[in-house]
């Protein structure tokens, strides 16, 4: 099968030497990516803010070019890039690809539409297929998620295909969190939604430039106020919409507002 | 006393956008009052503005590897200008001039139609010294030298200053109920309106209902001093409120150098000599004088009040404060430096006979760097005492709800990095002489009743880290 598709013609011009040579050059270009997506990420923490998001998203991008760049040299290296020999190598690949890996190709060919696409980025948080948390690294095949509970969730890339990507801050610092409160009905609606506007605009974590809104929908135990607004960072959004719950309910009570203890089916 | 102010109607800059809105060229207020949005930065060199991100990246990575003494210190060792010298060369701004100087602008505007609001809004950026002339508009006149006859009666008139009451956290009914026993039949003046605010769910009503007043007009004549900080919360929290605000135009390069020109000269009759110290091109004076219609030799300039102008953001106080940090007595191997009787070392004389002193450039100038920590303590305190223009330490437990003692032990790294310091009520840092050293009560105690705020050396830091981290700034 070899001789059928040219490739023992192809691979029969590789030497020691070149062998060593694209030994030496793919180690480098290991060592390099390993810097890239270990060091980076550390650098960005300590960074901050804006600096680190940018910092996060450049790593799978430069692993990228690196690797792009290592199979230009590597390739010539090997074997004479004629067309002949070019046909051979990739049809031997498409094979190997297409029969033993073919669920590895898929994922490494949504991740690679993963990096131009960028549904989610380093430092997003997502949701898929249920999973909450933030993406802590962009692999070949796959993405790995730290969930709020400290619990790393690996998802294959090939999940971009199939399944329904929630992202709350794609790529920048704005994540909108929300408050709920169910209250009894029969209270005053325009003063609720302003004085929870009001906890909200107090909170030191608010982002005040962005906005805050208030949404008020009617259920059959009651009215639901939903308390929306944007944390000075993503990571913060747990402490903010804790304290803008405790915080809102405490007012509430001030103002003599009960909360609906649990939903009951209405006619 | 010959005091180097430029003629009425001569323009300090041809570029400068807003100075004839408001019809003033005291180089007191240089450029006048101009409305918010035509505010524009001074912008730096591409270089250094460059070495500027790099050198923030390296600090903060620099300052997360090895925890080094956190305070700042000079990179050079050359002598430093005594108090005496400082006061002689780099003065703080009279708050009373700068007051008159305000006073007219606002009359200009009214003249001129362009303020036809009984409230001037005044929003400025923190150490711009507008609080700090606010509070003296009880002292000035509030007429023209020129009033006729008929306006002789609101000549003598002067603003009425209303300050905060002790406790802020209140309802809508007793703000409502305060407000209507202030003064305000009569010309009033709120120096800063920070300090009539908390934020925190009760402490909102007074200023509600002032601004509630201001735009039913019923609030009589007034102005109001307001910090860029303080404003950008009430401009996100009534958007679509419309109050027309003012502010003071920022430091241009020419006007930056105007404006310290008629410092240098307010205690002396003549501009003192300040040269750079490395290339001993010149700063002050800004143009060649001309003497009995010769001119003389062209003096070769340095751009040193550009990047002064663009590293304080166009802030006069932070551009004093980085000016007199800069000033040296003599540069290294220099043996015109001279010293006094006393043996303490005076600038030396120039071949005119004029103070002599050296400027370092800004980039030997090291600033205070911000201390690194991955809590989000360090930077809801700094935003808490930007916009509410400094707190004591019971206010920012109450606005931050940083518990003690994680709230002290916040405070005293940031004081020990020199971002912060500790000072009287009503102090204004940036005009005051001391040196940080000596005006923070910090290094000696944490006294309760203190207010903490922001050093002027600091800011430029601290904005920039609160924008990384997220923060609601202004847009100054």
């Amino acid at each position: 099968m070899m001789e059928r598709l040219g490739l023992k013609d192809a691979l029969d011009s590789i030497t020691s030497q070149a062998l060593w040579q694209a030994l030496i050059l793919i180690a480098m270009a290991s060592l390099l990516t390993w810097v890239v997506q270990n060091i980076f990420p550390r650098i960005a923490t300590k960074l901050g803010g804006k600096p680190r998001l940018y910092l996060l998203a450049s790593v799978p991008l430069l692993r990228l070019v690196i690797i792009v760049t290592t199979v230009i040299m590597v390739v010539p290296i090997l074997v004479k890039p004629s067309f002949e020999n070019m046909v051979a190598i990739f049809g031997a690949l498409a094979l190997a690809l297409g029969f033993a890996f073919k669920d590895y190709a898929n994922s490494l060919i949504a991740g690679i539409v993963t990096l131009y696409e960028m549904p989610y980025r380093p430092g997003d948080w997502v949701e898929i297929d249920g999973q909450y948390g933030e993406v802590r690294a962009i692999g070949t095949r796959a993405a790995e998620l730290l969930t709020p509970d400290d619990t790393v969730i690996v998802v294959p890339h090939s999940k971009l295909w199939e399944s329904l990507i929630a992202n709350g801050n794609d790529g920048t610092d704005h994540l909108m969190c929300v408050a709920e409160f169910h209250l009894q009905p029969h209270h005053n609606i325009a003063r609720v939604m302003t004085l929870l506007r009001t906890v909200a605009f107090t909170h030191p974590l608010t982002k005040t430039w962005k906005p805050v809104l208030v949404v008020v929908s009617n259920k059959p135990w009651g009215m639901v106020y939903r308390l929306k607004a944007y944390p000075v960072e993503p990571s913060a959004q747990f402490r903010f919409i804790s304290e803008l719950t405790a915080t809102g309910a405490q007012v509430m009570a001030t103002e003599g507002l009960g909360f609906v203890s649990a939903p009951v089916a209405g006619n | 006393m010959a005091k180097h102010k430029p003629k009425q109607g001569d323009n300090d800059s041809g570029n400068d956008s807003g100075n004839d809105l408001s019809g003033n060229d005291n180089p007191v207020l240089p450029g006048g009052l101009i409305p918010i949005e035509e505010w524009t930065r001074a912008e730096a060199s591409v270089r250094r503005n460059l070495m500027g991100v790099l050198t923030h990246w390296v600090d903060q990575l620099g300052a997360s590897i090895s925890r080094r003494e956190e305070a700042f210190e000079s990179l050079d060792d050359l002598p430093e200008l005594s108090d005496e010298q400082l006061h002689s060369i780099a003065p703080g701004p009279d708050r009373k001039e700068h007051a008159q100087a305000v006073i007219d602008a606002i009359l200009a505007l009214r003249e001129q139609g362009q303020c036809r609001r009984p409230v001037v809004l005044l929003v400025a950026p923190p150490f711009s010294g507008v609080s700090r002339a606010l509070r003296c508009f009880p002292e000035c006149r509030m007429g023209a030298d020129t009033a006729t006859e008929q306006e002789t009666v609101s000549a003598v008139l002067s603003y009425k200053l209303i300050l905060p009451p002790d406790n802020l956290l209140m309802d809508e009914d007793a703000a409502r109920q305060w407000w209507q026993q202030q003064p305000l039949d009569k010309p009033w003046v709120i120096s800063e309106l920070a300090a009539f605010w908390r934020r925190h769910g009760r402490g909102l009503a007074l200023v509600q209902e002032l601004l509630r007043r201001v735009a039913q007009n019923s609030a009589g004549e007034g102005v109001i001093g307001c910090s860029s900080w303080c404003w950008q919360f009430w401009a996100s929290y009534y958007p679509d409120a419309q109050f027309a605000p003012r502010m003071p135009a920022p430091m241009t390069t020419e006007r930056l150098g105007i404006w310290l020109q008629q410092l240098a000269c307010h205690n002396r009759d003549d501009v003192p000599v300040v040269r750079t110290v490395t290339d001993g091109l010149y700063v002050l004076p800004l143009e060649p004088e001309e003497t009995d219609n010769k001119p003389q030799k062209k003096r070769k300039h340095s751009d040193l009040l550009r990047n002064l102008a663009a590293d304080s953001r166009g802030i006069p106080g932070i551009a004093l404060s980085i000016w007199r940090r800069a000033l040296r007595a003599r540069p290294e191997g220099d043996s015109e430096g001279a010293r006094d009787d006393g043996g303490e070392r005076s600038p030396a004389q120039h071949p005119e006979g004029r103070p002599y002193c050296w400027v370092v450039p800004l980039d030997q100038l090291s600033l205070p760097t911000m201390p690194v920590s991955s809590e989000r303590n360090l930077g809801l305190v700094l935003h808490a005492l930007l916009i509410h223009d400094g707190l004591t330490i019971a206010d920012l437990e109450l606005v931050t709800a940083v518990p003690e003692p994680d709230l002290s032990l916040a405070l005293e790294r940031l004081a020990r990095a020199d971002v912060i310091g500790c000072n009287e009520p009503g102090q204004d840092a940036a005009f005051d002489l001391r040196r940080p050293e000596q005006q923070s009560l910090a290094h000696q105690e944490m006294v309760a009743d203190a207010v903490w705020q922001v050093t002027p050396l600091g800011y430029p830091g601290v904005r920039r880290h609160l924008q990384n981290w997220g923060f609601p700034i202004d847009n100054f």
